[in-house]
């Protein structure tokens, strides 16, 4: 009992901060059924946090098409070069034979 | 005391030794129930057995080096800094490879003393706190909502054919707080599982989820100021 007036509450009185972590988390996971009615009420009445769900996902999309374009390093092909890991391992060979 | 009976805390061991000192303990104590003991011995043998996991460092700089490299790229932009960065980064690891037992996986190690290096060199080149100062003020309420067109709605397979856009974002991912901006580059670029990203930057997982909505925040601010926020037709405001 006490937990539903709890989660009506949240649902009445959600402020655009929490608005805001819920529009991020709802990238990430699923919401709960109170979070998602308590979001979609607060953008019925809040315009910024309606563009900040359509910011989020245009920001989410950007990403994927960049490293599928190889725009962003992390799903590009970029990688450490041969030379620079050839000092890598060169490096860690002496450090090894110095500690024996 | 003997050195048996002396906890891990004591003779200033790592977590994993404290580990299986406190499931040792907890199998031995008569009065705890089969289900608990059966839990821990568990959990005593798995941490156990990874301990065993030897640092293969040369073998690892062909595994994770490509990974770690495009991490250090993405948080400082300059290729021979994050190679130096990678670089300093396993023999840092050489030097406390005695301090690896194995709890995590090799590659959250080596990151976690890869995000220390980052840290680092931020401390000594001054210019990402003035960078970041000017755009400091990240409340939800400095955003400009008001402009008239909308080029948040452009096509997406647009924007991406524009090279400067990208040069905008690597800058935009450069200025956040270091605090943000490897949350942001872990989390959101690199797409690394929630789990692995707390191990890293040693947070629970409501405090990672406040810093990602934050650094998720401030790049969206920060993309409206400087691209969504321009004229792309030239005409800047």
């Amino acid at each position: 009992m006490r937990q539903s007036i709890r989660r009506i509450r949240y649902i009445l009185t959600l402020q655009c901060e929490e608005a805001s972590r819920l529009a991020s988390d709802e990238l990430d996971r699923s919401l709960c059924w109170y979070e998602q009615l308590a979001l979609a009420g607060h953008r019925l009445t809040c315009r910024p946090c309606r563009k900040l769900k359509v910011h989020l996902r245009q920001l989410r999309k950007l990403i994927q098409l960049g490293e599928q374009s190889g725009q962003l390093p992390a799903g590009s092909e970029l990688k450490l070069s041969m030379q620079r890991k050839c000092d890598i391992q060169c490096a860690l060979k002496e450090l090894t034979a110095e500690d024996k | 005391m003997s050195d048996a009976l002396r906890h891990p805390y004591q003779t200033g061991q790592s977590i994993g030794d404290i580990r299986r000192f406190d499931a040792q303990l907890v199998v031995n104590d008569p009065g705890i129930s089969h289900l608990k003991r059966e839990f821990f011995l568990k959990s005593s043998s798995q941490s156990c057995s990874s301990a065993r996991c030897r640092v293969d460092l040369p073998a690892w700089v062909d595994e994770f080096g490509d990974r770690l490299f495009r991490h250090a790229l993405l948080r400082v932009g300059d290729r021979a800094l994050a190679e130096d960065l990678v670089q300093e980064t396993f023999l840092a690891a050489h030097r406390g490879k005695e301090s690896f037992r194995g709890d995590a996986s090799p590659l959250t190690w080596l990151t976690t003393i890869l995000r220390n290096k980052i840290a680092d060199h931020f401390r000594r080149s001054s210019t990402n706190t003035k960078q970041w100062s000017a755009d400091a003020s990240l409340e939800r309420d400095d955003v400009d909502f008001s402009c008239g067109a909308e080029p948040w709605d452009l096509d997406p397979s647009r924007i991406v054919e524009d090279r400067e856009f990208w040069t905008v974002f690597h800058q935009c991912v450069q200025s956040l707080p270091p605090i943000l901006a490897e949350a942001y580059v872990l989390r959101d670029i690199e797409k690394t599982p929630a789990k692995e990203v707390c191990e890293v930057l040693g947070i629970s997982p409501t405090n990672l989820s406040m810093r990602v909505k934050r650094a998720r925040l401030a790049m969206r601010d920060l993309l409206q100021k400087n691209w969504f926020g321009t004229n792309r037709d030239g005409d800047r405001p």
